[in-house]
């Protein structure tokens, strides 16, 4: 962050900077600086004749010259937040406090720890954009790709795959294997399906052999 | 599995998939750039001018810069209306004068500050801004006014600092203080001929306190170092800063004169010399026959003419009734004496004036413009060196919507052998007119929307019902007297002939972007009315109620109806005569069958012995012209020698005009209700047991009052009583169960940051859960408190105004709509503003509820429902529903107005506008056309198969 702050602006047409002039009174101060345009060749030219410079939401406001600069006069000591309304870029906000001689500014973000001097800027203060505010979202436009995304287009599709493959991979499965299947499916089945048989399950209960039998073999199968 | 044939399952699944393909729905959250303009409009406008100023040029200027009494400085082109460009100051910085300079515009403004810019004619960009701290500026105190040699600028503020400032640079060059404690206020500053030791001087003219009145005061500076050389103290008795003109000069070689009115005489002072002229002012009025029945004391105007033109005005309110003026057109000649030039005569209402020089000459032609008819106004121009009336143009001008002229600036410019006239006006309901004697370059501009203080919004009548009242050709049929099967033969024979639309439907219908009315890009400037004939689009509902009329009431007395689509064009305008201060306007009955909308106008104004007296208009919201059923008991205007203090509708409806019942409570603390038939007094009484109502105490602090209807049987009358009243913070929002509302916090400790806060305060009947109170609704007239919850968030912007978003059902989301001083409408969902946002890790029952960890309030400038416009100075936000539960219609105004069309839950129930109808349609058509191709191959194999 402190990079594009240090960064030097060398379109800046006026070179001599007027520095923070204080004012006879020690209790109110004068404030100045400058807001630049974005990009290497940016000219505070370019930048919209509605842009707005203001402290502490709108208790000072100032306006931007051709030369970019800003001023406020009059401000009492104390700090204060600033900021740039600006219909184009985005600008970082900036707690500025004057305080006599002394006149310091930092960068702050929203609802950050206010006595935090971090983050010192150069003064006379020079506000460079974070890049264009942009409004609007950009356009979906039609792509393959995003149908494809769609979780019901990724269900269709497998089945449909699943359509063609299966036949297939059931003709290369041997009979035992097939059979192997279809009997599961089967004990799958049977509890889901119907109706319990009550003489068919407690003659299966008295014998107990034919219900464990299949997940018996499966899990040999499994074993070797 | 089901042995089925493969191929015509795929078949199937396909189709399965386009079916699919209507249903994804793309996720936009904000606004993308195709949409801008088209589901929106943005009206901007400056005000009414107070001033103005153009770059005098033999060919005509073209553009003409004006200041308003909205604190706007703009640039209009001078052919079409349109704005170039503006600079919107802040609310305490007034303009006290522009005038071009070097072909930019100098602009003098503020209060507490004082600024001197030179803004660029092009952009209005500033190229500089003189702003002298510790300095303000006073009443009548601030003046301008160039060097003729060096062309510097010479600034006069706060009545006692005058400078002269390099114009390219805006660099101090001299600054001359009046005496600490002096009693002299300065209003004027001059450059004019000098006297004997003194060549190159600038006169600085002050008024001096004395004990009964002001004497004048005049101080030489040396021009060039702004030296002090000497001050000429004038006897005379002068009351007031309006009877003081300053005269000539604008050169070193020209003498400059002060003209002033004290008691019966007009005096003139040569300036840099004590020599006075006077005239008796009997004398004036006795060689002026218009003068004969003057009513009030004789007034300078100011011509606007510019420096070292001596030509000025006195004029006076004439006439029986007081109801017209006269004027007289003086010069100074070159002994130092007021002469009479014109007689401009005696013409009824009130008259506005301008003056310019001819083209390339030194002759004054001055503009008068008034009215002596409901209809037409009449723009007079007089050549004054030739002493005769040039032009005399009558142009159309409603007295209805516009009523007298306030503001005058005439142009003359050359055009192959003729002179052209150009001439610029304000009139009282606020409006900016152009008049120019070239086809299709008069034009005017409703600027009384800059004042709009409320709107109500009013949904249109559906089509079926329009078509049933008025027939093809556009005339409203006599829908009686009809057999029902005449009747019907009528209603067959008009659907026939709609067939000829089908075709254009069909198109329309393919074409998803016609859910958008999208305004004809040819129309750029839409707030702009050009001429008078304009055609208006037959006002009925579209598909999804998204078209409505927005009717707003302004400071000015005005009410205008605009459309909600087609680019805000503007329907109907009225303005109600001078003195009514609207108070509420109220829809008390929608669009029905055969009956149109019928809004009720409440106003305050004066009777003739300063009483107040509310009067109340029902008016069709269709037309604005006033509504007459016919009904004795319902009259088209009515009163209350009572002042105004509430209007609200009651859950009544009258039987016999469908119209809700209207309560008016009056400062007597009356309830009249309107209707006032005995059927309506019943029900009202039978209501008035348990009728309670709040009102906004706007004196001083906020504050909220409740009050009781008392109904006395004895007396049979009606009253209010007050019960409570609690203080309340100033720019809330309350919706549902929430209140949302914004303060700057100073920070209560050093460390803690400054900036904006928004708070959002959730009303529960009990902190238990389930635990609910007996009634049925939560009263502020019970002793149980509502369990509040309430969470503060950081809030990066200053708002000007709140607003939530409304829906049909309630079903959808809603958004906190902010507008921002930063002259934005930014859209915040209502999740971010909940104050059970988890400040600590959220827990599963929090996950659960997809509660936001709590941060401060996002500010990214794809929230802002104006994007990138400058939408100024919101002071209020309106919603109304849809049809479409998903969709609102958001109505932002304060100065400028800004409508458009937000979806806080996405468009859930529109197709995307991306979705192609058309393309489903060929997929279908090709899927059948497969299905054909296939059936009899598949026949085929199956046989083969079978065979084989």
């Amino acid at each position: 962050m402190k990079s594009i702050f240090s960064r030097p602006i060398a379109v800046l047409t006026v070179a001599v900077v007027a520095l923070l002039s204080l004012s006879s009174s020690a209790s109110a101060a004068d404030f100045s600086g400058f807001v630049v345009g974005y990009g290497e060749n940016a000219h505070p030219r370019d930048l919209s004749g509605e842009t707005r410079v203001v402290l502490s939401g709108g208790q000072f406001s100032s306006m931007i010259t051709k030369e970019g600069k800003f001023r406020f006069t009059n401000v009492p000591e104390g700090t204060y937040l600033l900021e740039v309304k600006s219909t184009q870029y985005t600008y970082p906000t900036v707690k500025v406090t004057l305080a006599g001689k002394e006149t310091k500014a930092n960068l702050v973000s929203l609802g950050f720890d206010w006595s935090n001097n971090d983050n010192p800027l150069q003064l006379p203060l020079t506000l460079v954009p974070r890049g264009p505010t942009s409004f609007f979202i950009p356009r979906e436009g039609f792509k393959i790709s995003s149908l494809f995304a769609n979780p019901m287009m990724l269900m269709m599709g497998f089945s449909v795959l699943m359509l063609f493959v299966m036949p297939k991979m059931m003709a290369s499965m041997d009979a035992e294997q097939m059979g192997e299947i279809q009997g599961m499916q089967e004990d799958m089945q049977m509890p889901s399906f119907e109706m319990p048989d009550i003489s068919a399950t407690l003659a299966k209960f008295s014998t107990g052999a034919s219900t464990s039998s299949s997940p018996q073999i499966a899990s040999g199968k499994k074993k070797q | 599995m089901a042995p089925s044939p493969p191929r015509g399952l795929a078949i199937w699944s396909v189709a399965l998939w386009t079916i699919l393909l209507a249903f994804i729905a793309t996720t936009a959250s904000a606004l993308d750039e195709s949409q801008a303009g088209i589901i929106d409009w943005h009206h901007r406008w400056i005000g009414t001018p107070k001033m103005s100023a153009n770059v005098r040029n033999v060919r005509g200027s073209n553009t003409v810069y004006v200041a308003t009494d909205k604190n706007v400085v703009a640039s209009v082109k001078a052919k079409s209306g349109e704005l170039l460009w503006r600079q919107v100051l802040r609310e305490d910085e007034p303009v006290h004068a522009i005038r071009t300079h070097a072909g930019h515009v100098v602009a003098l403004t503020g209060t507490k500050d004082f600024h001197v810019r030179l803004l660029d004619a092009k952009t209005g960009q500033p190229h500089w801004d003189f702003t002298p701290s510790g300095e303000g500026s006073s009443e009548f105190g601030q003046a301008v006014t160039t060097t003729k040699e060096d062309g510097h600028l010479i600034v006069l503020n706060e009545g006692a600092h005058v400078r002269k400032l390099n114009s390219k640079s805006g660099i101090q060059i001299w600054h001359w203080k009046a005496q600490a404690g002096s009693p002299t206020t300065y209003f004027s500053v001059l450059e004019a001929n000098g006297f004997a030791g003194s060549e190159d001087v600038i006169y600085v003219l002050g008024l001096q306190r004395g004990i009964a009145a002001y004497s004048l005061e005049v101080v030489a500076l040396e021009s060039a170092t702004g030296k002090y050389i000497k001050t000429f103290n004038i006897k005379s008795k002068i009351d007031t800063i309006t009877d003081v003109l300053t005269l000539g000069g604008g050169t070193p070689h020209k003498a400059g004169y002060v003209a002033w009115l004290e008691q019966d005489y007009l005096k003139v002072l040569t300036l840099g010399t004590e020599k006075t002229t006077q005239s008796t002012l009997k004398i004036i009025i006795s060689h002026v026959p218009a003068f004969e029945q003057l009513q009030a004391p004789l007034a300078f105007v100011d011509l606007g003419l510019p420096e070292g033109y001596t030509e000025f005005l006195l004029a006076g309110t004439v006439g029986e009734y007081n109801d017209a003026k006269a004027a007289v057109l003086l010069n100074i000649d070159a002994s130092g004496k007021a002469d009479i030039v014109y007689d401009f005569g005696e013409r009824t209402g009130f008259s506005a004036w301008s003056a310019t020089t001819l083209p390339g000459t030194e002759e004054v032609v001055v503009l008068r413009a008034y009215r002596d008819d409901p209809e037409v106004a009449v723009l007079e121009v007089v050549n004054t060196k030739e002493r005769k009336i040039t032009l005399e143009q009558q142009i159309p001008l409603d007295f209805d919507k516009f009523a007298h002229f306030t503001f005058a600036s005439l142009e003359l410019y050359n055009k192959g052998q003729g002179i052209q006239t150009r001439a610029y006006f304000s009139t009282l309901d606020g409006s900016f007119h152009a008049f120019s004697d070239v086809e299709f370059e008069s034009w005017y501009r409703e600027e009384s929307l800059a004042y709009a203080k409320d709107v109500e919004i009013v949904d249109l009548p559906e089509r079926k019902l329009w078509t049933q009242d008025v027939d093809e050709t556009g005339h409203v049929k006599s829908a009686k007297n009809e057999s029902i099967v005449a009747h019907y033969i009528e209603r067959l024979t008009s659907h026939v002939l709609q067939l000829k639309d089908l075709p254009a439907f069909m198109l329309s219908y393919a074409n998803p972007s016609s859910l958008f009315t999208r305004a004809p890009v040819a129309v750029p400037y839409s707030e702009v009315e050009i001429g008078v004939n304009k055609t208006i689009q037959p006002l009925y509902r579209d598909q999804f109620g998204l078209r409505k009329i927005l009717i707003f009431s302004t400071e000015k007395g005005k009410i205008v109806a605009v459309d909600s689509a087609n680019k805000g064009q503007i329907i109907w305008s009225r303005l109600f005569s001078m003195g009514h201060d609207i108070k509420n306007v109220v829809v008390v009955r929608h669009a029905n069958v055969r009956l149109p909308p019928v809004l009720a106008v409440i106003a305050q104004t004066e009777d003739g012995g300063n009483n107040k007296v509310i009067r109340m208009y029902r008016i069709d919201a269709l037309t604005g012209k006033d509504y007459e059923s016919g009904n004795f008991f319902f009259p088209a205007a009515a009163w209350i020698p009572a002042g105004y203090l509430s209007a609200f509708k009651l859950p009544l409806e009258d039987p016999e005009e469908k119209t809700q019942v209207l309560c008016l409570v009056d400062d007597r603390m009356h309830i009249t209700t309107f209707p006032t038939t005995d059927a309506v007094e019943q029900a009202f009484k039978a209501l008035s047991d348990d009728f309670y109502f709040t009102l906004e105490s706007k004196v001083g602090a906020k504050e909220i009052n409740g009050y009781k209807a008392i109904v006395s049987a004895e007396t049979d009358r009606m009253d209010v009583e007050p019960t409570w009243n609690i203080p309340f913070p100033a720019g809330e929002e309350i919706f549902e169960n929430n209140v949302v509302y914004t303060f700057w916090s100073e920070g209560e400790t050093s460390t803690s940051a400054k900036g904006y806060q928004a708070v959002s305060l959730e009303l529960y009947e009990s902190d238990t859960r389930n635990q609910r109170t007996k009634s049925d609704t939560f009263s502020s007239f019970t002793a149980e408190k509502p369990h509040v919850i309430a969470q503060s968030f950081p809030f990066s912007q200053a708002p000007s105004a709140i607003g939530v978003t409304t829906t049909k059902a309630g079903i959808s989301a809603k958004d906190i709509l902010f507008g921002l001083s930063r002259h934005t409408i930014m859209a915040v969902n209502h999740r971010f503003l909940d104050p059970r946002r988890p400040t600590a890790a959220p827990t599963a029952l929090e996950k659960e509820e997809m509660l936001i960890p709590y941060s401060p309030i996002p500010d990214d400038a794809r929230l802002y429902l104006s994007y990138n416009l400058e939408v100024a100075n919101v002071k209020k936000i309106v919603t109304s529903p849809t049809l479409l539960e998903s969709t609102t219609v958001v109505v932002a105004f304060g100065q400028d107005v800004f409508v458009t069309r937000h979806a806080p839950s996405k468009t859930f129930d529109i197709l995307n506008e991306d979705f192609s109808k058309a393309q489903l349609m060929l997929t279908m058509v090709a899927l059948v056309v497969v299905l054909f191709i296939t059936k009899p191959m598949v026949v085929k194999k199956e046989l083969k198969e079978l065979w084989y």
